[in-house]
């Protein structure tokens, strides 16, 4: 199913039921290979997980409204803010999308809404993304939204049957003004 | 000067429940504290929490000197798809550096992680600043792999993090 131009986009929080289509998202194999998921998860242990984050992870589900009247949620974003007291100033991004609405405005829009959320109202002065290399579509989006590179993790985790290095970027809130500008438009 | 004398064996041993009380010591010191992400003022019932209350995947090692603990390292094994790579973190007690406590510690650790636990990768963080430290971990094979802007508040101030990773020799060439 694509989603039609007309369909408009609702960035919101998690309702207790979303789990299930969070979980229907994490069983599709383009989104988990970019993930730091496991295939095959069990839907108890994803509920338990899923349903009811913890009070330090801040979580954004994208929404489509249809013409039809029906929702569908396309993609979700996890601000997880680092517990320990010396580095509550920093939260790690993930971020996670249906094949359907990959690159589109709809993820842009998503991401730019878990930025206001970290760094206009939880006053994140780090957010940190870690992606696989290979991912170069991420790594682009994130370029695009200020994240720069900062560490290259070598055999960072397993990705469909192979060790695949990783890549640290991360978005400094008070370095978005001009510097930010800057970068984009170069 | 207690740094110039010679040091009797360093013992390394898994860390037991009776430790804490050591441990609360080493990280009562403001330079150590410095050099790790701990904060100041911990309770000690924290620390004997924490000490006695080990995680499964949390391999926790202790130096001992003359029957005192001073030194400890922590090796935490990752899960899914990460459970090839663990983080490490440790820290040596105030009068005890610079005096082979670290690297009996770290020789310790890479033989548990490599040759036990099938560990390929091991990654840790450490100040910029911290030149005895980044010394030791380079000494053990550890690269830099890229400076994490702001990634700790510091005696008042954001500080910069280097991350570090030692991979298994015989992987470091594998595809």
């Amino acid at each position: 199913m694509c989603v039609s131009e007309s369909s408009s986009l609702i960035i919101r929080g998690q309702n207790s039921d979303d789990w299930e289509s969070l979980y229907a998202l994490l069983s599709l194999d383009e989104v988990v290979l970019n993930t730091a998921e496991l295939p095959y998860a069990a839907e108890e242990a994803f509920r338990e997980r899923f349903a009811n984050p913890p009070a330090n992870t801040h979580v954004l589900i994208a929404e489509t409204g249809l013409p039809s009247g029906r929702k569908r949620i396309v993609g979700a974003a996890w601000l997880d803010i680092q517990p320990r007291p010396r580095q509550r100033h920093m939260a790690r991004l993930t971020l996670i999308v249906h094949p359907d609405v990959v690159g589109s405005p709809e993820e842009a829009r998503l991401l730019e809404a878990a930025l206001d959320l970290g760094e206009g109202w939880l006053g994140l002065r780090r957010i940190e993304a870690l992606v696989f290399a290979e991912d170069a579509r991420a790594l682009a989006l994130l370029r695009a939204h200020g994240f720069e590179l900062e560490a290259t993790l070598r055999r960072h985790a397993i990705r469909a049957g192979h060790m695949a290095d990783g890549c640290l970027l991360a978005r400094l809130a008070h370095r978005q003004g001009e510097e930010g500008q800057r970068e984009q438009g170069a | 000067m207690s740094k110039e004398r010679s040091l009797p064996e360093i013992t390394i041993r898994g860390v037991e429940a009776d430790d804490w009380e050591d441990i609360a010591e080493i990280q009562s010191a403001r330079d150590v504290i410095y050099g790790t992400l701990q904060v100041p003022y911990k309770s000690r019932d924290a620390i004997r929490e924490r000490t006695e209350n080990q995680p499964s995947n949390m391999h926790g090692l202790v130096a001992v000197v003359d029957g005192q603990v001073v030194g400890l390292l922590g090796l935490q094994v990752g899960t899914g798809r990460r459970a090839h790579a663990a983080s490490l973190g440790m820290m040596v007690h105030a009068d005890f550096q610079g005096r082979g406590v670290g690297s009996a510690l770290m020789a310790a650790a890479i033989d548990l992680a490599e040759n036990w636990l099938a560990i390929s990768r091991i990654e840790l963080e450490v100040y910029p600043d911290n030149a005895p430290a980044l010394a030791l971990y380079e000494k053990f094979g550890f690269e830099r792999e890229g400076v994490l802007r702001e990634f700790a508040f510091r005696d008042g101030r954001y500080v910069d993090s280097i991350l570090m990773a030692r991979l298994r020799p015989e992987d470091e060439t594998a595809p």
